[in-house]
């Protein structure tokens, strides 16, 4: 048990560092993309990738480190400590003696990332009641190609919300604030969101954020949300037009609660400026998202580094700490 | 404004109907549905004023409790703090809000009207 202990204990410490510089590396490469010449689509593809990097190559380091002794101690394969007996050892089997600043790093790792998860999952459960709560309080139609709950409240409100349950929430006095034209854009525009799946991508990104480097992660979540907030603005701008999308932006933005003086604002390009200036700046047809595919092809190649590359980096990893 | 918890509904349901009630008469009216401790009452009509839901006037040694929001005004109030914790979580939930209006102001926003409407006119 002991060997088992120390030999995740390292593992996690060579994990944890492994992620911390693919973290760093992979936000490096996504800050170099042009943000006014790529595509909305394919920046928050990107950004998606970058996000996920640090946590699959976690895993994989993680699984490549633990297999050969998992795989020798259920007898499926014999693990390679036998042929190269002047090595350095990462293996739960032979007794080998673990480093104990390793071990150290490893236990600081896995707190860190316990506490982190830990938070997460609170903030998911707040935010899960509240969305309940708040849908309880509202009435729920079928009358666009995704459910739309309407709530009460100050008539600002539209989100794309949920996971596995795709819909739309927004304000049901938002009907009498807006035109019927930029209604019908808030709704191309959160309905676009959720063909895109980023609800979706924006909670798998901050789980996998636990695994990158705690500002870092935070960067690639804020580059995804703004590319998939012009993504949406684009594929909405197909079905209404920019003008409209446009306008709605600045409709909506009018009824903000809580917006600062004029004397309270900061320089540079305000995410809404950004965004209506890209839809009259000449409108280029919205992008289809191949995050998911992306995803899934990334996840098969990296199984299939760390299961078929197992002894490889293993070795690598037991030279490397020679 | 927390949503209500099912006591302090009750209450509120009770004062909604019937304003100006102390806390034996509104105990007392919630007995038929479950028999609730007056201390228990007290504390939650206590609650519900420093909420600023229910207004208080003295009368006599005891306070007399009548709301200070409509039923439509308290939800709305629930509605609304209900999604400042929802967005909030933006980025956690997988929540996209439509737009982020900081740093925005209403000059701002006049002047982007104004482009969009000089764009939509040259079209």
């Amino acid at each position: 048990m002991n060997g088992w202990l120390a030999l995740l204990g390292e593992s996690t410490a060579i994990a944890a560092g492994v992620a911390a510089g693919v973290s760093v590396l992979s936000w490096h490469l996504l800050a170099r993309v042009d943000r006014d010449q790529t595509a909305p689509a394919r920046r928050a593809d990107l950004a998606l990738l970058a996000g996920s990097l640090p946590m699959l190559s976690a895993l994989a380091v993680l699984v490549a480190l633990v297999l050969p002794s998992l795989l020798h101690t259920s007898g499926i394969q014999a693990d390679h400590c036998g042929i190269h007996s002047h090595h350095r050892h990462l293996c739960a089997v032979h007794g080998a003696i673990p480093q104990a600043g390793l071990l150290l790093v490893g236990a600081a790792a896995a707190a860190l990332w316990m506490v982190r998860a830990g938070r997460l999952a609170l903030a998911h459960r707040r935010a899960h009641r509240a969305l309940s709560a708040l849908q309880r309080l509202g009435q729920r139609t079928n009358l666009g190609r995704f459910p739309r709950v309407l709530v009460p409240g100050s008539p600002w409100l539209s989100v794309a919300v949920g996971v596995l349950r795709p819909r739309v929430v927004l304000s049901a006095s938002l009907e009498s604030h807006l035109a019927p034209e930029a209604l019908e854009a808030v709704l191309a525009h959160e309905e676009a969101h959720l063909v895109r799946h980023d609800p979706r991508a924006m909670s798998f990104l901050a789980w996998a954020g636990l695994f990158g480097v705690p500002g870092v992660s935070g960067k690639v979540r804020d580059a995804f949300h703004e590319a998939s907030e012009e993504a949406a603005d684009a594929n909405a701008a197909d079905e209404v037009g920019p003008h409209a999308v446009a306008a709605a932006l600045v409709a909506v933005a009018r009824l903000a609660p809580g917006r600062p003086p004029a004397f309270a604002l900061g320089f540079g390009d305000t995410a809404v400026q950004r965004r209506v200036h890209i839809l009259l700046q000449g409108h280029r047809l919205g992008d289809r998202s191949l995050a998911p595919r992306l995803l899934l092809l990334v996840v098969a190649a990296t199984a299939l580094i760390a299961i078929g590359g197992s002894e490889w980096i293993h070795h690598a990893v037991e030279s490397l700490l020679q | 404004m927390r949503p209500l918890g099912e006591l302090e509904a009750s209450v509120m349901a009770v004062l909604w109907s019937e304003p100006d009630l102390t806390v034996r008469e509104v105990s007392d009216r919630l007995a038929h549905k479950r028999k609730r401790a007056y201390t228990t009452v007290m504390t939650t009509l206590d609650r519900l004023h420093s909420k600023e839901v229910l207004e208080r006037a003295k009368d006599g040694l005891a306070w007399r409790y009548r709301p200070a929001m409509s039923p439509e005004q308290c939800q709305q109030a629930v509605a609304n703090h209900l999604v400042q914790e929802l967005l909030q979580a933006h980025g956690e939930l997988g929540v996209a809000a439509f737009v982020d209006a900081a740093g925005t102001d209403d000059a701002m926003l006049d002047r982007l009207a104004e482009l969009i409407e000089e764009r939509r006119a040259s079209r």
